[in-house]
């Protein structure tokens, strides 16, 4: 019997093993990453100059002055701040709304049976296509390409969100009846939650997407933004522009990315280490 | 309180139970099922998963339902939870005549707990403890906030649910692994979780489905022995279904044999029981239980 009571009650296991194997590998990833940048970006400049002609690929050295010319007169932030403004605004707006669909529908599951398929085939629309229209209706400025990124935003996180809240498990929903748990507990404290896998990889999703569509807009009709700074340096032959301009364009948007993969690694800190 | 109502299958609730919770004082926890039939609807047309069925489990009672599969046993479970809505017959729990006190001011969180009041009332209050096999722990919560989630449902303030929450555990042997998440426990400890979440709000009635099953002898013992505790001093009626006819020899007060096709009960076995606190019993060093234990083997497999 004092087996029986003794067993259950021994103290939590330390997690040894982690860490002292996590220091190590920490330090050693990000040093092998810096060294392979250097890397290509050595021999990329060797190379300019010698095997490639720099007014058809632009050298580091170039670009480095560029970008910290743009960085000096305000030009870097005049256009970078427009495209993420319509970027973030546009997400949030579609984002929310679909994530409000979702619940809506796995609320009132005739209503989703009913208008899914409609939204599922909006997200067949390319909206960059639509730019047009939508300088016709709402100008040069920041609306159109805050309209585009949020429908954009809204398509692809709404097929993320409503499968996460629909794949809750029955056993949970079973738990929250039990409980009496109200309408608003089952979606905040069961489905919400239950779907939170689903949520941080619609966002990986459509984050990039939305960021597309605004810089095609951008190409399209503007006279602000990283889109615009790309076409017209392109435009007069500017080429450390060119691809000052677009390698911003990459910091920022794996930048936005590794943000979301860090509040990714906070919401989903319950999984267990190999479903991560 | 009294509230005692006859529901049928087509006027129910926006929960779908035919549920009524009554309160005569004296009988707080006596589950009383009358006339309940269910018929499971599928392609291949209807099948009887309960015939005519009626049951009255004594408050403090220990009851266990045994039969092969396809008898009705985790239909009549679900049903008296009120998670299956019954083609005919009612089902009604008494709860303990201070169920409308909300639960935050029971004797272990004393003081009142300001938006408790509004939700613990009778109607916001689970009245029935339900576990089964399979957990249904809420993965992205460690074994406390688990532990907690029904106080929290029913708007307990916060340090007064994981007060009470630390203290279940501790009582199910798990203190120390109140943050540990789901998936970090063992199948053992999970159900350890799952047994204080079905009793931190003291439900009269607790609804067990096979929750024993999937785990090894030696820790079906210990949480036979924990459950059996807990419930002696709640005083909860236990209603238990089992394939395992030495558990429910062991635990129970009263064994009910279910039979198939159509699913009804057929025969009754009180189980001979010495006075004061319940206890596990061991089967085998008591020969009224071997034998009865052989009658249940016989008349379900025989």
């Amino acid at each position: 019997m004092t087996l029986l009571q003794a067993g259950p009650a021994v103290t939590p296991p330390a997690r040894a093993g982690t860490a002292l194997a996590r220091p190590r590998r920490g330090l050693l990833v990000p040093a092998l990453h810096v060294v392979f940048v250097a890397a290509i970006v050595g021999l990329w400049q060797l190379a300019s100059g010698r095997w490639i002609d720099p007014l058809l690929v632009a050298s580091p050295s170039t670009i480095a002055t560029r970008l910290g010319d743009w960085l000096g007169d305000g030009t870097l932030w005049g256009n970078l701040e427009p495209t993420l403004e319509a970027l973030l605004v546009g997400f949030v707006i579609g984002a929310v709304l679909a994530f409000a669909i979702a619940v809506l529908f796995t609320d009132v599951p005739p209503l989703g049976r009913f208008f899914e398929n409609y939204i599922l085939a909006l997200g067949a629309v390319p909206f960059v296509a639509l730019a047009p229209l939508l300088i016709i209706w709402f100008g040069l400025g920041l609306e159109p390409k805050i309209v585009v990124a949020a429908l954009t935003t809204f398509c692809s996180f709404f097929a993320n969100a409503y499968t996460g809240l629909r794949e809750t498990s029955p056993q949970l929903l079973e738990l929250g009846r039990i409980l009496h748990a109200t309408r608003w507990q089952r979606h905040l404290k069961i489905r919400f939650w239950s779907a939170m896998p689903y949520l941080t990889s619609g966002v990986k999703q459509s984050l990039p997407r939305a960021a597309f569509a605004v810089i095609v807009i951008e190409f399209l009709a503007s006279n602000k933004g990283l889109g615009y700074l790309i076409t017209s340096s392109g435009n007069n032959l500017d080429m450390p522009g060119l691809f000052g301009a677009v390698i911003v364009l990459v910091i920022v948007t794996q930048g936005l990315l590794y943000l979301v993969r860090l509040a990714e690694k906070r919401l989903l800190s319950w999984q267990p280490q190999e479903r991560r | 309180m009294t509230m005692q109502r006859e529901t049928r299958a087509d006027d129910v609730d926006e929960q779908g139970s035919a549920h009524t919770v009554a309160s005569p004082a004296g009988a707080a926890g006596q589950v009383a099922a009358a006339g309940i039939e269910h018929v499971y609807h599928s392609d291949r047309g209807a099948v009887t998963a309960l015939a005519r069925t009626d049951l009255v489990v004594e408050p403090g009672e220990f009851v266990a339902l045994v039969g092969p599969s396809g008898s009705g046993k985790t239909t009549l479970l679900n049903i008296i939870a009120g998670l299956l809505t019954p083609a005919a017959g009612t089902v009604s729990i008494s709860t303990v005549p201070t169920s409308t006190v909300p639960i935050g001011s029971g004797p272990a969180g004393s003081g009142t707990a300001r938006g408790s009041a509004a939700r613990g009332s009778a109607a916001g209050r689970p009245v029935v403890g339900y576990m089964t096999q399979h957990d249904s722990l809420l993965p992205w919560r460690r074994a406390l906030a688990n532990v907690a989630f029904p106080l929290e449902l029913a708007g307990v303030p916060r340090p007064q649910r994981l007060e009470r929450a630390a203290a279940l555990l501790e009582r199910v042997e798990l203190a120390g692994f109140g943050g540990h998440f789901p998936h970090q426990l063992s199948g053992g400890m999970r159900q350890r979780v799952s047994l204080a979440r079905a009793l931190i709000c003291r439900p009269p009635v607790l609804l067990l489905d096979e929750p024993f099953g999937a785990l090894d002898g030696v820790t079906r013992l210990a949480l036979h022995k924990v459950l059996t505790g807990i419930c002696n001093d709640l005083g909860t009626t236990v209603l238990l279904v089992t394939h395992d006819l030495a558990e429910a020899v062991s635990l129970s007060d009263r064994v009910l044999a279910l039979a198939p096709r159509p699913g009804r009960v057929v025969r009754e076995y009180p189980v001979p029981r010495p006075g004061g606190p319940r206890e596990v019993r061991d089967i085998y060093s008591e020969p009224e239980l071997i034998a009865l234990h052989n009658q249940l083997r016989a008349s379900l497999f025989g």
